[in-house]
């Protein structure tokens, strides 16, 4: 590995700083996704190789959760997934949550990994992995997956560039309609996470709103509510130690057996995290049975346009969508 | 026989040490002086290097040297043939070659002065698949093929075609005729990367004479000495290579990797030189298993008789055959076409194909895992056509002592039906099993390596040893030679030392490879330590003044006639031994193996999760139960990475999977229940009636899980890995068709 300059950060304003005044510099968390990137030597004309490290989890605070009834949970960005996986508040309050947050990687990678690691990884595209290949999201002229192998890519929203969205954390964070807290040059600001990502047609070479000098540094998930129905399933290759196929987080509200509110998000199957807004629409004030669930998974996947080899991912997404909706019910 | 060592679950003789992290691999070592070189590397799949410019990189500061294939003498490396320059001169032939080299005071600086050389290229047309390379008017890859060193028998006319092999017996057209079922198929298989934990490294340190020391992760220190020599233009003689430890080798680590660049880095500057593969390197130019596409044409009667069996198989070389060691140039799973089994008429070709990709090598049984697949996926697909058991089937058609093998080995005590009973009751094979979960059955066999190697026994004053030129490849082939010699002296593993030494001390060592250690080097422990205890005896007789059938021999001492154990050294001092063992005369033998898995398969999503796994052996004595048994869980998860998840795909020319995160080897959560048979009355040639055990149980499992997968669902995948999505679509497929019939 060639060697990089490393800064520790003594505060959220000194990160930003030091990200402002070098633009090779680059927000460091576990390193468990940067580093590999760094070592791989994947650059490309809008993809610099990043010569600073700046250190986030020197800031004091970054790390750590706090819970409370009324207010819900607040995660700094910088805590690692093994210590949420087992929270006790998290387990009781967000089992759906725990469950994903287990769900990346393996132990070992979820002990050095920070939520707001996995939430910012970059995408697995193995093109946008290997170092020869120089295509649209490193700023070069071509997209290999639309020729080649494609059997992990998007079988949504896709153009111009086909990665599937990486996190198994995030969509299960969207289900529960969380916001983030980001913190830049001009002070800090609190969004929606359902406006956080950003596809390709907005801008191929990133897939956050985050400029170079802005920081995720606090996820906030509201209180519980009653009623509320959860499921999270996630489909590999690999037992663990894999990325999604597919994973689908549903969060629903159900009153007198009927649905009343929902929020359904998949990942493994867009360049950003997917919201089912079909399968919303259509369960919306039903009762859920086989037959809803089925017609429901099936109508939002009338929408996937697959490519040459991952049409089969089209129909894991259809059986994933209906056991999320089964189990919630 | 009652034996006190041998048999013994004994902990490796450098296990302590490795996992305390003191054992000294190639990449410790450190040098005075030492510098740190790196490679510049194709970045295209077939082109004429235009122009190199080492300017940037020179300026830098930090940076020692820079070197292209044009500023060192013309050199090919490889194994038997050598076709791989040393770095490329004129022309690229696969995206990753060698193409300059760059040596600086730290490895940092060393990769960032790689990427400052600039080269230009002018892209030629490629032949990126076989069927590109086999095509009439394909770029032919080695126009001056028939020039290069090590070609085996006559020159090929100007073709990609590297080397053909043919062989059967009867009229398969006949055959076919007699038949009355006849499957014919195509099997495609990945390539398929060793996954050892240490990647390729070496360190060398050249005089101003020209000859050099060198440190190198092989297998083979003493081939490794001749191949580098012969592609530098050296006497052998000039270089002294050490025999390190290996981190894993997995048939991997038998070529020389960086050594003549590492050499030529030295020269030019004058000092040591340290090179280090990465990960990356180790996907895309290292030494994986040959992709392969076998097509198989196969006819049956239906009391089960194989009438005829008809196969051609490619081999996909990559650019360069330089990691094969056969003299043939072809994989040894080339005569495991037909396995062992009894067939009528019999024709099949094998060819080994050059294409613009990275270069084949060697890895664990080459080309069996590849020719077993395909074909016991086959019978397996005949049996279920003509309505027989599966293990019926095998049973009625494998061949019995006395007959020969569908490529004309003949074996003696030959235990194949057995092995395949004992995997079936073990699997409790015929009991009925829930929806969705499936058995599959295979069979292969390994022989107990063969060759001549030399060992040394001694007695010094710290006490036994024995000393070897060949590394232990974490096999635990040094504690084998241990148990082996204590055993026959009568002390305990931990009284022998074990020692290595380098390629200008020692005879010419063969090295590790085909399975040969537990036979070959066995053997010649086994015959250096009775050998040192009949000199020890008749010398301490003679400073006795005894008959030397007064001396007995007691836990490694002597006893004198009045009862009195006495330490031999200081009877008659130091002492030291020499034997070779060939394996020439021994009974020609092969070790089978039948493996049932069991499976259960997610019709909606198409996800294969192993459940069970019984592997059943006829190793004969296991002299290690530990190293025993680790090689059969680790070939059996090796197996099943490869029948899952492993593949090194090859888009346009770069691979796809340059990192473990993209090419995927089972992790923990994959791991199905193992449960080992072994065959009791051992029988075999090695010491103590051993056989051999390394390349035998990764080569049955992909096949019993593919067989395991049409049993639980009814789709057949011929092309690995079997995917969850492989598994779905063939899924789908069957329904479309079924519903076509409705
Ligand atoms: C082999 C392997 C398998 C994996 N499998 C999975 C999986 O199955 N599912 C899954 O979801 N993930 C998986 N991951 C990804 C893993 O979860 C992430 O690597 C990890 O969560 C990233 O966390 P980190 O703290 O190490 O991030 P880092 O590697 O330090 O950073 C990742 C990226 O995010 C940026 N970043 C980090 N923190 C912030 C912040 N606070 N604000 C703004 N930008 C920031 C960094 O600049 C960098 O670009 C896998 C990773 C590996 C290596
Ligand atoms: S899918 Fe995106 S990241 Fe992958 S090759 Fe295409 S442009 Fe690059």
């Amino acid at each position: 590995m060639r060697s990089v300059k490393y800064y520790a950060a003594t505060s959220w304003g000194d990160a930003v700083a030091t990200l402002a005044k070098y633009p090779l510099a680059k927000p460091l968390a576990g390193g468990s996704d940067l580093l590999g990137w760094i070592k791989d030597d994947l650059v490309g004309p809008k993809e610099p190789r990043w010569e600073i490290l700046v250190d986030l989890r020197t800031i004091e605070g970054a790390s750590g959760y706090r819970y409370s009834q009324g207010d819900g949970l607040r995660i700094g960005a910088l805590t690692p997934l093994s210590t949420l996986e087992t929270a006790k508040e998290i387990v009781e309050n967000y089992p759906m949550l725990a469950k994903a947050f287990a769900a990346p990687a393996s132990p070992n990678i979820r002990n050095v990994g920070t939520l707001g690691g996995n939430i910012n990884q970059r995408p697995r595209c193995w093109y946008l992995r290997g170092p020869e290949f120089s295509c649209y999201k490193k700023g070069g002229d071509f997209c290999f997956a639309v020729t080649g192998m494609n059997q992990y890519h998007a079988i949504l929203d896709g153009e111009l560039c086909y990665i599937v969205h990486p996190s198994d954390t995030a969509p299960a964070l969207l289900a529960f309609d969380a916001k983030a807290k980001i913190v830049g040059p001009r002070g800090e600001k609190t969004v929606p996470l359902s406006e956080y990502f950003i596809g390709p047609r907005v801008d191929v070479t990133r897939e956050t709103i985050l400029a170079h000098d802005e920081l995720m540094t606090e996820i906030q998930v509201p209180a519980p509510q009653p009623g509320v129905k959860t499921a999270y399933f996630k489909a590999t290759n690999r037992e663990t130690y894999d990325f999604a196929i597919v994973n689908v987080a549903s969060w629903l509200k159900i009153k007198d057996n009927l649905v009343e509110d929902s929020r359904i998000y998949l990942s493994g199957v867009a360049p950003t995290p997917y919201r089912a807004t079909i399968v919303e629409q259509t369960i919306k004030g039903k009762r859920i049975d086989e037959a809803l669930a089925r017609q429901a998974a099936d109508q939002q996947m009338v929408r996937a346009r697959p490519m040459s080899d991952n049409a089969y991912k089209v129909d894991i997404a259809k059986a994933l969508i209906r056991r999320a909706l089964l189990e919630a019910n | 026989m009652v034996h006190t060592t041998v048999g013994q679950p004994v902990g490796q003789v450098a296990g302590p040490l490795k996992v305390t992290g003191r054992a000294t691999y190639t990449a410790d070592i450190r040098l005075p002086n030492m510098a740190y070189g790196a490679v510049v590397r194709s970045t295209l799949p077939h082109a004429r290097i235009v122009s190199i410019d080492t300017s940037r990189a020179l300026a830098m500061p930090g940076v020692l040297a820079v070197i292209t294939g044009k500023d060192i003498p013309p050199g090919r490396v490889g194994r038997r043939i050598r076709d791989l320059p040393i770095l490329a001169v004129d022309v690229v032939r696969f995206v990753g070659e060698r193409v300059a080299a760059v040596v600086a005071e730290d490895q940092a600086t060393a990769e960032a002065a790689a990427l400052a050389v600039e080269v230009e290229y002018e892209e030629l047309p490629a032949a990126l698949t076989m069927r590109d390379a086999l095509a009439p008017g394909a770029p032919i890859l080695h126009p001056d093929l028939a020039s290069y060193d090590g070609l085996p028998g006559a020159p090929p006319q100007q073709s990609n075609v590297l080397s053909r092999r043919t062989y059967g017996y009867g009229d398969v057209d006949e055959g076919f005729r007699q038949a009355d079922v006849i499957i014919q198929r195509r099997y495609t298989v990945p390539r398929q990367h060793q996954g050892y934990l240490e990647p390729h490294a070496c360190l060398v340190s050249t005089a101003p004479d020209g000859t050099a020391e060198v440190w190198l992760t092989n297998k083979t220190p003493f081939q490794a000495q001749e191949q580098a020599a012969k592609a530098l233009g050296i006497p052998k003689e000039w270089l002294k290579v050490h025999v390190t430890p290996i981190g894993g080798d997995f048939g991997g680590k038998g070529s020389v990797m960086d050594v003549p660049v590492a050499y030529h880095l030295s020269k030019a500057c004058g000092r040591p030189v340290r090179m280090v593969m990465s990960y990356v390197e180790e996907f895309t130019a290292a030494a994986s298993r040959h992709a392969a596409q076998i097509t198989m044409k196969t006819g049956v009667k239906r009391d089960g008789t194989i009438v005829a069996h008809q196969v051609r198989a490619l081999f996909d070389s990559g650019a360069y055959g330089a990691f094969k060691p056969s003299p043939t140039l072809e994989l040894m799973g080339n005569t495991r076409l037909g396995g062992a089994y009894r067939m009528e008429n019999v024709a099949v070709e094998s060819l080994i194909v050059y294409t613009n990709t990275f270069p084949a090598g060697h890895m664990r049984a080459p080309g069996l895992p590849q020719a077993i697949f395909a074909l016991e996926s086959q019978l397996d697909a005949l049996a279920r056509t003509i309505e027989m058991d599966p293990v019926e089937f095998r049973r009625r058609n494998l061949i019995r002592e006395g007959e020969a093998t569908p490529a004309g080995e003949q074996w003696v005590q030959v235990r194949a039906i057995e092995t395949l009973e004992a995997a079936a009751r073990a699997a409790g094979w015929g009991t009925p099993l829930p929806e969705n979960v499936g058995r599959g059955v295979a069979v292969s066999e390994h022989g107990a390596g063969a060759g001549a190697s030399t060992v040394q026994a001694g007695l010094d004053e710290r006490g036994f040893y024995l000393r070897t030129g060949a590394p232990d490849t974490g096999t635990g082939s040094h504690t084998i030679m241990q148990q082996v010699a204590a055993e026959t002296l009568g002390v305990p593993h931990h009284a022998i030392r074990i020692e290595t030494s380098h390629t200008l001390a020692f005879p010419f060592d063969f090295g590790v490879g085909g399975s040969r250690v537990t036979h070959v080097y066995g053997r010649a422990a086994l015959a250096a330590a009775a050998s040192l205890r009949d000199t020890i005896l008749q010398r301490a007789a003679a400073a006795f003044d005894l008959p030397t059938d007064q001396l007995g021999w007691e836990g490694g001492q002597l006893r004198r006639p009045d009862g009195r154990l006495v330490d031999p050294f200081t009877v008659i001092g130091p002492v030291e031994v020499e034997e070779t063992y060939d394996s020439a005369g021994a009974p020609n033998v092969t070790g089978f193996c039948a493996q049932v898995a069991e499976v259960r398969v997610d019709p909606e999503t198409g996800k294969v999760e192993v459940l069970r796994i019984v592997s059943a052996h006829d190793t004969g004595q296991v002299i290690n139960p530990i190293g025993h048994e680790g090689q059969i869980a680790g070939g059996v998860i090796q197996g099943l990475g490869y029948a899952l998840m492993e593949e090194l795909p090859v888009v346009d020319g770069y691979v796809a999977t340059q990192s473990f995160a993209e090419y995927k080897i089972p992790a923990m959560g994959d791991i199905p229940e193992l449960e080992i048979v072994l065959l009791p009355e051992p029988t075999g040639p090695g010491p103590f009636a051993a056989k051999s055990i390394g390349e035998t149980p990764n080569v049955p499992t992909a096949a019993a899980i593919a067989n395991a997968v049409e049993d639980a669902v009814g789709v057949r995948i011929v092309d690995l890995p079997i995917t969850a999505e492989k598994v779905f679509r063939a899924l789908q497929r069957k329904h479309e068709h079924g519903h076509h019939h409705h």
